[in-house]
Formats: structure tokens, C-alpha cells, sequence
């Protein structure tokens, strides 16, 4: 376990209120990263199960998650300090970036001079050897010592602290019914409804008599078509075409439920 | 309590006590305005409507089924339903021809309308409904506003809408940019007047005059779309049976089976049927179910809401996807689970979120629809089971038989006492209550069918005995005895009464009209459904495409004729 | 070294024992304490040998010893304060008039420089240890194996205690550390405040945790058992006294980490697993989704055990223990942070140089500090379906 906490100095920046969609921890949901620019010598490179930020060396950069330390410990946090830094080292900002300061649900001092308005992933706090990266709000970021390019040994270190920052493309603009929304299964965005239930159409021309009891994807009569989207009047339903063909639906998310014949419908 | 009041009602024929409350007065037109002018968008008005001969109100699966279809599953209806009053011993479906519709409950179907409309006339949604933008949008466009609201309307009112309607509802809408100075809030003010029109909110069934019988009626195209739509698939008909409507397919013999033939092999049918057993089994009591928790403290919230629902998946799934005989439904060891439920069962739910298929294990004492929880429960007392309960809805929901009222003198304390030492079971203390003769001439009739239910409690969780006694499961039908459940389940399998009530009650369902109304019709329904190996599909086929069904016997009403604006004035202002 | 369990037949599905029939749905928290092995006719296990069980209780195991804290409780926060003052000071702040200023004094007391705080930071303050229990009888498992003092190269030495049924060996020294606190030792059989927040964080259903045993051939005697001890995603449920009820459905978390298998043995009616790491998760707080709000610790118990008597009425009761990491024993007061010293009035300082001092497992071999305490916990559980995620589990090496 590594002891942080056991070298005091005090709590750093970062701006606003935790929330869940910011969870970067291996168990839990990753949030999409609101865009596919990095600051200067932030990349991205391809792991095992996806996609992770990178330095200009190709180390995998790893956040130290403040809720994590504040859940631990409560507020304020101690920051890597001491021996800490032996084993990581902060990514650091340029120098006289502006620095957001710590916000009182990390155990900040709201009087701390003016609030810098935060956009995007990055922002910049205080950190232990001066200005550091700061990834959606509540992962300071560092690279693991002696760490080798590809390597994620350390996800999820120390429950759930030290996490890998995940890269997940932002979602793609689409023209389509307001029913539909891109949703990223397995690595790529495709289209699901907005309860999340993945839409698929056949992989032929026209639908095979197995078809008939895949579940259709309703349109509601009055609809009118949008972008590659129309809106066939159908025996039984209203159903939504896409690019001319039949657009079905499965129960949630799982690309495998898709029937024999059927084929994900991709943005 | 006929209290439906356009500005220049017309007396019309009206069959059974419609007694509506509306409050649009103001919608109606004197005449057609100026500047609604005449282009292609009208050209689905149709002609002169019918006689009225039935209304039906709309169930609220119905009403939410029909903005699901009309408009797409994602916009969404908020709001309570003012629930149907259900005639003695009848459908719901007969009662919703005689319902009425109070001040607050229209307020509600107000404030949902209007719900609906804002949601559809919303800001990124509403180009998805609008075929032409107006030319300012903060000025009425009586030809914009006819394309968006002719169609929509055609759906909605499951007909052409006549001129005078569309003359009234552009208009309303065009009055109404004076107020907001929004084209597009006009638009939404007019939408939501037509969800709360009668129009929409009842069923409305008009007819003819019939060719092939002097003097008689025959409902019309589009009332014979609407009574296939709402019977078969339980809601408003899609664009392929409107057009059907248009161009008459449905009033010959043959179109209208083909029609219907089509619409029983769908995978909609679930829905229709599902409608038709929630009623023919009084779902709706499930709504005021309480149970005492101390007695049952596996009773929750969750457990009452999976009750009504395991049934309707075990049928549905028996009826429809299997394509089972009906007999076997009280048989069969199939039926669905949810986590809520698996306590009450006492089986593995392997799902945390759903419901997942289970099948009981052979001589499993838990089979049929019978010995679904949600009967056992629905028909017990709060805090106890009831045999006499059971028997008597087993009598009158599934073989059609009623049994009279208790006299109001009874003294119930033997039964009541269900911790009795000296008579620790349910059949004991049944059995002294029935030392009065009076008690005994109704007991006899449902208690034997009840006590072979006595091995589940009161929330239909099995039990093995009842105050650490043996329970005596046996019970007698028809001549015939049996043990538990599961003879139980085999002794109305092999009834012809059990089929014989669900063919009725599917004629009434589809009518509207009480069976005991049309002997020979029932019989003949029911041979039909002997022969098709009492499949569901061929009951359902069989009342929908019946032609008695869509005659109007030449008789006067027998209830009150009641105010209804008139619908075949084709270019007056008529109460939209 | 994976060993795959050979005795099973759970290919066969056949109907579990009647739970319901075997469980009136009621298990209080008075009844936790004791591990009693099953003295009545046990009933046989199901056909396929595999028994499910959902976590009813598990909690620090209260014993309440009559000699165990001889000079008092261990001191509020506010007594240790006035402890820190001379005598003739203590005496004037305790006059009724000037209990603002006691207040304000005591409760400035938690803080340090920099806004650090005695709960969140105990480890920054310098503070004396607190009263410890004195008694000789405490609930609990043979850790380490020895009925020494057990001083050892990855051991220190420490007091064992007996259990109440007179087990010689017993290692609690976290009980040692923490059973003077009036939080955690409650009164006249009923345990603290830690012990009723803990019970109904399960109740509330922000963490749930399940038994599934396979290859049960006896509930008396049966040499090889093996034991899934996890986490569930699934919320209790409960009836409206908020008793858990018995025979209801859950599945086991899709992380591994809190998913432990274990090698298991059933003597005499006793259920006792082999000393393995134990990883499960904890959730803090009354969220209605479990996530990382700042709430969620593990608890880790190295080289843990569980040792669970089968009960007539189908039910398990009886202990765990392992070595905790010392800052996980105050976890609950590190979270709640300055309000847990100031409201609640805990002295985490004195806490923390009392769990530190009384630590006796994995010691740090520059420091020659023990960094983990042994720890006893009283646990029950109540017959439950259990769903397994891993298919043909495998047991781990140890």
C-alpha cells in the first residue's frame, strides 16, 4: 500500500464537485473524454482494453483519485508527498499555467483567490513540486516511476486511487431521431435508444422469414424522417429505417443478444 | 350526468349512457374560417360520418398504447387514469360503453394532453412531426398549421378528420398565436385540445345502414378498423388499417378476415390478449390488494406489483408465444419469476433486474394459473386465505357461473377465528360455519374448488400444514373429486364450462354486448374454438371477424339516449 | 497452485430446503454474539450440496467482560482535552458558566495546522494511547496459530484472549485496542453505535455480502467444503421490521477481487475455513448508487477465517477474523472527519496510537513495526439463493 498520507502537506486544487461520471476507476463506468485534442505532450496509445494517456515517452498516466483519498480519510487530503514520490511523479503544467484552487468538497478554502474557469478534461492544480495536470477535475495526474510504455500494472492500486487514465473517444455528432443516441459498446460508438438498448437491422438486402421475431424499433406514425432515417408504415408498427433498411432492437446492451442475421447499426 | 356541452349540440342516436364532461366549449366554430383554404392537405376528410352506436372509453393501457404508437414510445404520458367502473359480473370493456368521465378525471386527461402536446410541439422534437415551416413563426399559418394537425388528427380520432374539425382546430390554433404570438404554441394548444376530445378519449363506433337486413345497421369502415385494432392488439389502428377503412376492404366478409387473420398471427396479439385477461380476471382489484404484515411480512410493494404481472406473462407466453390450448393453461408448470417474487416462491431468481422463464418441477404442487400467487393472494383476505374467495372467483371469472351475495345477517366468528386450536384449518372452520343451512347452500358451491387451494396462505406462499394440522386438499367438480391444486387444475381443464366462459366473455370483450344477449352466437363460438384445438388466435379471429359482431339489431336502446354532439353534420362546427 | 473440487454434484438442480419453513424472518442483533456449535439434530443438506447464504450481520464481535475496562470507558475527546489542563484550570472550565469556552477549547483540540484534523489525520498528531480492555475473555479466532504470545518475525507480541467458551488463543487485539469506547462497547449485551451502523449499512442494502457453500455432503461433519465469500450488487430484502428475509435471490459482484474463495472443513456442526486473504468491499453512506463519492473502503482481512456453527433453523452464525491494516479498524471516524471528533466526540488520535501500539500481524521488517491488527467479527447469515458468476469456480492457492 503506498502511504501518501503518512507525509503531510497540504491539499491541492482542484475545482468543482465530484461527480460519478468522472470515475475513472477500473470497477466503475468510465467517462468519455469531452474532446480528442490533449494539451502539448499528452497522447493516447492502445492497451489491453482499450485506450489509455499517455506522456511524450508513452508511459501510461495514472490518477490519483482525491475522492478516493477523501472517502479514505475524509477532508482535507494529503497529497503524494515524501515517499510517495518515490514511486510517482506528477505530470507537470507548464510553467505559469493558472491554477484552479482546491474546492471546499475536497476540504478547500473557498476564499482561496479566484476561481479559474475550468475547460475540458485538463486543468492545471497545485501540486506537490509545483503546477500539475489535473484530469476531469478530481485525478491529479503522475506517471509511475519506472514504469515501461504500455504497462497499466498499477490500475486500481490501493482501492481504487491510482487508476490508468482511460481515453474514451468523445461521441460522435448524429443526425437521427431524438430516440437515438451513440453509445460506446466494446470500444466503438454505435446506435442504441435512449434507454440504451443497442439498435441493429439485418445484414442482407431484405429480411429473412427469421426476422419476424426480432423486436422492432417503433417509430410512432406521425414521425417524419431525419437524416439517413425514415419511417416505414409497417403491417404492424411504425418502424424506423435506417439508410432504407428495418431498424430492430435488442433488451440492453450486450452486442451478442443481437440475433443470427443481424448486424449493429454504427453512427 | 350528460353533461357534454358544445355550443350548438345536435341530438344524435346515441346507444348506452355517455355522459361526458368536457370543457371545450370554446373550440367549437360557428363556421369554417376564411383563411383556412382549401388544399392537398384535405384531402383526407372524409365523408359524412355515421350513427353513433357505441362509445367505449379508452383504458389507460389503451390511451398510453395509442401515444406510443401515434407519436413514439419516447414521449411520455404522466398523469392517473380515473379507473373504469366495472358493471356486476361484467367486462370492464361493457363498462367503459357506459362510462363517464368526472370533472377531476378530465382535468387529468387535460393536463396529460397537454403534457403530450408540449412534448410533441418541443423544440428539436416537433420538426420531426411538421412537414412545412411556417412563413413567420410568430404569425398563424392556417395552411402550415392544416398539414401538421390533419394527419396527426387522422390518427388520433382513427378517421379523416371532417372539415368543420379541421376548420376548428386551425382555427384555434391560429387564435391562439394572438395570445402567445407563437405559431408553433397555436399548433401545441390545438394538439392538445384534440387529445382531450371525446373524439379521441372514446372509441367511438358508428354504422350504416346495412344492406343485407332491411331496417338494420352495420358499423362502418373505420369503426370496424378501431374494433379490430383495440380487440387484437388493445390499441389505436395503425396506418395499414386505416387505409383498409378508407377503401372499404374491411366492410366484405373476406377483407376483414384477411385483416384479421393477419393481426392474430402477430406478435401484438400479447397485448390484446393481455387487455382481455386483465379484465376477464378483474386486474384491477390488484390496485387495492393490502395485506397484514405482520401476518405476511414477505408482503411488499414489489411483491403486489410482480403478482398481476407473473399471471399476465404465464398466459401471455402460454396463449400467444407458445400457441398453447387454452385447457392446458391450468395445467402447465411454466410461468415467469422476478427477484421481488423469489422469496414468496422460495426459488433461485437467476436475474437481479427482469423477469426470467421458470418452469416448476414435475408434481410440483405449484402449477396452472391457480396456483399463481397472484390469484391465491388477490383472492384471500388480508390476513388470511380464503377458500370461499377463491371458489367463488373461480366460479364466476372462469366459468361464468355467479354466485349470490351472502345474506347480510351471517355470523362469520367460526371462520374468522384463524387461531383456533379446536379448529385449526380453514376446512374445519368452514365446516361449522356450515352447520347453518343457509351458509352451507352457497359453501357447497364454491368451497370445494377453494380448499384444494388451502395448501398456499394468503399471499399464495405454499405452506405445509395450518396451525401445525394437516390440510385436507380435497375437492369436487362436476361430479368428480380430486386433491390440491393440481387436480384442481385438471378438473377445469377438462371442463367444458371453462371454455365455454372464456368464449363468451371474448364475445362480450369484443362487443361490448353480453353474451346472454345472443344464445346461438356463444355456441357456434364456442364449436369454433373446440376446433381449432382451443387456441387463442382462433377465438380472437373468430369474434373479431364474426359478422354478427358488426351488426346493429334494428331495436331501440334500452338505456337513456343522452346528449352527443352530432357527428354527421359534415360541415358544421362540430365539438372537436 | 489451483485445485479444482472433485466431490461436487451440483449438476443436478433440485429444489433447495425450504427456507421459509426453516426460518422464522427475524434475526436480532442480541442474538450475534455467540458462537454456539449446533446442539440439536441438523438437518441434511440439499441433494446438490450447495447452500446459499446472504450476510445478516457482520460487525466488531462484542464481548462485555465485567472486568474488561477497570478505570472507565476510554476518554471522549473532551476528557482527554481536560486531562491536557492543570487541575485548578480543569476545575474552572468545568463550572457550568464556562462550558462554552470548555467547548470551544475541546473541540479546537481536534484541529492541527493547516486544517488537518485528529479523525482525518490521526497519524499527524501526537496524542497518548487510550484505556484498553484488561479482561481475559474476549470473542474471537486463533489467528496465528499459537496460544503464545506469538512475538515472530512477522508477529508481535500481544495478550491472547479466551474465548467464552473457554478456546484458549484468541487474537483480538483490535477488541484489545477498541472495546473500552463507549461506540463500540454499547451495553447490557448490545454492541455500539459501530456495530448498529454496520448492520444497517446491510439492511439499507449499500453493501451486501453472500455465502454460497458447494460440496456439502453433511452439515455435521464433512472435510472439504468450499466456501465463495463475496460481495453482492443486490439490495437486501427486507421485511417492514427490517429483518432480512430469508430464501430471496442474489449474485455475486463480476469483480473478482470481492469474490474470495475458500477451502472449508465441517466439524461437529462448525464450519472453518483455512486462513486465506479476505477482500470485501464496504460502502459508507446512505447513496442510492455505489459509487466512488468518497465513500468506499475494503475491508482486508489477511490471512482471514471464518468459523460459522450451522444452526437448527437453517441459519450460520459465528465469526470472522483476519489481520486488518490499522487505518482500516477507524474508518468509519477517518470518513466522518473533523465532525466525528467535534459531534461524536472521538479522540481518532488516541485511537490510532492505541491500534498501533496493540498491532500484532505483518510487520514492517525496516521499521519492526506490526502495520495489521487481528481482528474478531461476529457475522450471521440466513439461508438465500445464491447466483455465482464465475462458472466451474476454482478454488485459489493459498
Amino acid at each position: 500500500m503506498t502511504t501518501f498520507f503518512h507525509h503531510a502537506s497540504l491539499a491541492i486544487a482542484l475545482i468543482v464537485t465530484p461527480a460519478t461520471a468522472w470515475a475513472q476507476a477500473s470497477d466503475l463506468p468510465i467517462a468519455v473524454a469531452a474532446s480528442d485534442t490533449f494539451p502539448a505532450g499528452i497522447g493516447t496509445k492502445a492497451v489491453k482494453d482499450g485506450a489509455v494517456y499517455v506522456d511524450k515517452r508513452g508511459l501510461t498516466l495514472y490518477g490519483m483519485d482525491v475522492r478516493a483519498l477523501t472517502g479514505r480519510t475524509g477532508k482535507p487530503f494529503l497529497f503524494c508527498t515524501g515517499a510517495c514520490l518515490d514511486s510517482w511523479e506528477p505530470l507537470l503544467a507548464p510553467a505559469g499555467s493558472p491554477v484552479q484552487p482546491t474546492p471546499p468538497g475536497f476540504g478547500g478554502n473557498s476564499r482561496n483567490g479566484p476561481r479559474v474557469a475550468p475547460s475540458g478534461d485538463w486543468t492545471v492544480s497545485e501540486g506537490p513540486q509545483g503546477p500539475q495536470w489535473t484530469y476531469k477535475r478530481v485525478h491529479m495526474v503522475f506517471t509511475r516511476k519506472g514504469d515501461r510504455p504500455g504497462s497499466t500494472a498499477h490500475d486500481g492500486e490501493d482501492v481504487f486511487v491510482w487508476n490508468t487514465l482511460k481515453y474514451i473517444p468523445p461521441a460522435p455528432k448524429i443526425s437521427a431521431p431524438l430516440s437515438v443516441q451513440a453509445r460506446l459498446v466494446d470500444g466503438a460508438y454505435v446506435l442504441a435508444d435512449t434507454q440504451g438498448n443497442l439498435l441493429y437491422t439485418m445484414q442482407t438486402k431484405r429480411c429473412s422469414a427469421a426476422c419476424a421475431d426480432w423486436q422492432v424499433f417503433p417509430a410512432g406514425m406521425a414521425r417524419r424522417g431525419v437524416g439517413a432515417w425514415s419511417v416505414e408504415q409497417g403491417q404492424d408498427y411504425a418502424q424506423w429505417l435506417y439508410h432504407g433498411k428495418p431498424v430492430f432492437k435488442i433488451s440492453g446492451t450486450d452486442p451478442a443478444k443481437i440475433p443470427t442475421g443481424g448486424v449493429v447499426l454504427k453512427p | 350526468m350528460t353533461v357534454f356541452v358544445p355550443k350548438r349540440p345536435r341530438l344524435a342516436r346515441v346507444v348506452g349512457a355517455v355522459a361526458v364532461i368536457l370543457g371545450l366549449a370554446s373550440c367549437a366554430v360557428d363556421k369554417a374560417p376564411q383563411t383556412a383554404t382549401a388544399e392537398a392537405s384535405f384531402s383526407l376528410l372524409g365523408e359524412p360520418l355515421g350513427e353513433i352506436v357505441a362509445l367505449r372509453r379508452l383504458t389507460e393501457d389503451q390511451y398510453r398504447n395509442s401515444i406510443a404508437d401515434i407519436f413514439g414510445p419516447d414521449i411520455k404520458v404522466a398523469g392517473r387514469f380515473e379507473p373504469i367502473v366495472r358493471p356486476a359480473h361484467e367486462l370492464i370493456s361493457t363498462g367503459a360503453a357506459a362510462s363517464t368521465i368526472s370533472p377531476a378525471g378530465l382535468e387529468q386527461f387535460d393536463s396529460m394532453g397537454r403534457n403530450i402536446a408540449a412534448q410533441v410541439m418541443s423544440e428539436p422534437n416537433r420538426l420531426q412531426f411538421m412537414s412545412c415551416v411556417p412563413r413567420d413563426a410568430a404569425a398563424p399559418d392556417p395552411a402550415c398549421a392544416a398539414k401538421m394537425l390533419v394527419p396527426i388528427g387522422r390518427y388520433l380520432f382513427r378517421r379523416p378528420l371532417t372539415e368543420g374539425e379541421v376548420a376548428s382546430y386551425v382555427k384555434m390554433a391560429g387564435d391562439a398565436v394572438a395570445n402567445n404570438g407563437s405559431f408553433h404554441g397555436g399548433l401545441e394548444l390545438a394538439l392538445g385540445a384534440m387529445l382531450v376530445s371525446p373524439q379521441f378519449l372514446y372509441v367511438i363506433e358508428s354504422a350504416e345502414p346495412d344492406p343485407d337486413h332491411a331496417g338494420g345497421l352495420r358499423l362502418d369502415s373505420y369503426s370496424r378498423a378501431s374494433r379490430l385494432s383495440f380487440l387484437l392488439w388493445n390499441t389505436t389502428p395503425n396506418e395499414a388499417l386505416l387505409q383498409a377503412a378508407a377503401s372499404k376492404r374491411l366492410m366484405d366478409d373476406a377483407g376483414l378476415a384477411e385483416m384479421a387473420q393477419r393481426m392474430v398471427q402477430s406478435s401484438r396479439l400479447e397485448d390484446g390478449v393481455r387487455a382481455f385477461f386483465a379484465d376477464m380476471l378483474l386486474f384491477e382489484k390488484f390496485a387495492e390488494m393490502a395485506k397484514d404484515q405482520i401476518v405476511y411480512p414477505r408482503f411488499n410493494p414489489d411483491v403486489a406489483a410482480a403478482l398481476p404481472e407473473q399471471m399476465l406473462r404465464m398466459i401471455v407466453d402460454h396463449l400467444v408465444t407458445q400457441k398453447g390450448d387454452y385447457r392446458d393453461l391450468f395445467t402447465s408448470r411454466r410461468t415467469f419469476i422476478n427477484r421481488a417474487l423469489g422469496p414468496l416462491y422460495q426459488v433461485k431468481v437467476s436475474a437481479s433486474q427482469g423477469w426470467v422463464p421458470y418452469e416448476f418441477a414435475p408434481g410440483d404442487e405449484r402449477s396452472g394459473l391457480l396456483g399463481q400467487a397472484g390469484f391465491l393472494a388477490l383472492y384471500s383476505h388480508s390476513g388470511r386465505s380464503s377458500p370461499t374467495l377463491r371458489g367463488r372467483a373461480i366460479r364466476e371469472l372462469l366459468l361464468c357461473q355467479p354466485v349470490p351475495n351472502p345474506p347480510g345477517n351471517v355470523n362469520f366468528t367460526a371462520v374468522q377465528d384463524v387461531n383456533s386450536k379446536l379448529m385449526p384449518t380453514a376446512r374445519m372452520r368452514l365446516d361449522a360455519h356450515n352447520s347453518d343451512p343457509v351458509c352451507a347452500a352457497c359453501h357447497k358451491i364454491t368451497d370445494p374448488l377453494g380448499l384444494p387451494l388451502e395448501k398456499f396462505d394468503g399471499i399464495g406462499a405454499s405452506r405445509p400444514n395450518e396451525n401445525g394440522a394437516l390440510i385436507n386438499t380435497y375437492g369436487m367438480f362436476e361430479g368428480a373429486d380430486f386433491l390440491g391444486n393440481v387436480g384442481l387444475g385438471k378438473a377445469m381443464a377438462s371442463s367444458p364450462s371453462t371454455t365455454e366462459c372464456v368464449a363468451g366473455r371474448a364475445f362480450q370483450y369484443a362487443t361490448g354486448r353480453a353474451p346472454d344477449e345472443e344464445g346461438s352466437t356463444t355456441t357456434a363460438i364456442e364449436q369454433n374454438f373446440a376446433t381449432q384445438g382451443y387456441r387463442i388466435q382462433a377465438l380472437f379471429l373468430r369474434v373479431a371477424t364474426m359478422p354478427e359482431a358488426y351488426r346493429i339489431a334494428p331495436t331501440p336502446p334500452k338505456e337513456s339516449v343522452v346528449a352527443m354532439a352530432a357527428r354527421n353534420s359534415s360541415t358544421m362546427g362540430l365539438y372537436p | 497452485m489451483m485445485t479444482r473440487l472433485s466431490k461436487g454434484k451440483w449438476g443436478i438442480a433440485i429444489a433447495a430446503l425450504p427456507f421459509a419453513a426453516l426460518l422464522p424472518a427475524s434475526t436480532s442483533l442480541a442474538e450475534t454474539s455467540v458462537l454456539a456449535p449446533a446442539n440439536t439434530a441438523l438437518p441434511a443438506p440439499p441433494a446438490n450440496g450447495e447452500m446459499g447464504f446472504i450476510v445478516t450481520h457482520f460487525a466488531p464481535a462484542i464481548y462485555q467482560g465485567e472486568q474488561d475496562c477497570p478505570d472507565g470507558a476510554a476518554a471522549s475527546l473532551r476528557e482527554t482535552y481536560l486531562q491536557t489542563v492543570p487541575a485548578s484550570e480543569r476545575i474552572r472550565l468545568l463550572d457550568k458558566a464556562n462550558e462554552q469556552e470548555l467547548t470551544t477549547r475541546w473541540q479546537g483540540y481536534a484541529v492541527g495546522p493547516n486544517g488537518i484534523n485528529i479523525c482525518t489525520h490521526p497519524d499527524q498528531f501526537s496524542r497518548p494511547p487510550q484505556r484498553t480492555v484488561k479482561g481475559g475473555v474476549a470473542q474471537g479466532l486463533n489467528l496465528d496459530g499459537d496460544e503464545g504470545a506469538g512475538d515472530g518475525t512477522e508477529t508481535c507480541g500481544h495478550d491472547n484472549f479466551t474465548s467464552p467458551e473457554g478456546a484458549a488463543g484468541v487474537d483480538n487485539q483490535m477488541w484489545r485496542a477498541m472495546g473500552c469506547m463507549r461506540s463500540w462497547r454499547g451495553v447490557d449485551g448490545l454492541g455500539g453505535d459501530i456495530v448498529h451502523g454496520l448492520t444497517q449499512f446491510m439492511i439499507s442494502g449499500e453493501h451486501t455480502q453472500v455465502l454460497l457453500l458447494r460440496g456439502v455432503d453433511s452439515l455435521v461433519n464433512d472435510p472439504e467444503v468450499e466456501v465463495v465469500y463475496a460481495n453482492s450488487e443486490d439490495r437486501a430484502i427486507i421485511d417492514p421490521k427490517q429483518n432480512f428475509i430469508p430464501g430471496a435471490s442474489y449474485t455475486v459482484v463480476d469483480n473478482p477481487r470481492h469474490r474470495n474463495v475458500l477451502r472449508g472443513r465441517i466439524v461437529n456442526g462448525v464450519l472453518t475455513t483455512t486462513r486465506t486473504d479476505i477482500r470485501l468491499r464496504q460502502t459508507w453512506g446512505q447513496g442510492s448508487e455505489r459509487d466512488i463519492r468518497g465513500q468506499r473502503t475494503e475491508w482486508d482481512l489477511r490471512r482471514g477465517m471464518l468459523s460459522l456453527a450451522f444452526q437448527p433453523d437453517g441459519s450460520l452464525k459465528g465469526l470472522a477474523g483476519g489481520y486488518q491494516p490499522i487505518w482500516n479498524v477507524i474508518a468509519s471516524a477517518s470518513i466522518g472527519g473533523v465532525g466525528a471528533a467535534t459531534v461524536a466526540g472521538y479522540d481518532c488520535a488516541a485511537m490510532y496510537a492505541t491500534l498501533k501500539q496493540m498491532a500484532d500481524g505483518d510487520r514492517d521488517p525496516k521499521t519492526r513495526q506490526c502495520t495489521t491488527i487481528s481482528s474478531g467479527l461476529a457475522m450471521t447469515a440466513i439461508p438465500a439463493f445464491i447466483n455465482d458468476t464465475v462458472p466451474g469456480t476454482q478454488v485459489a492457492s493459498q
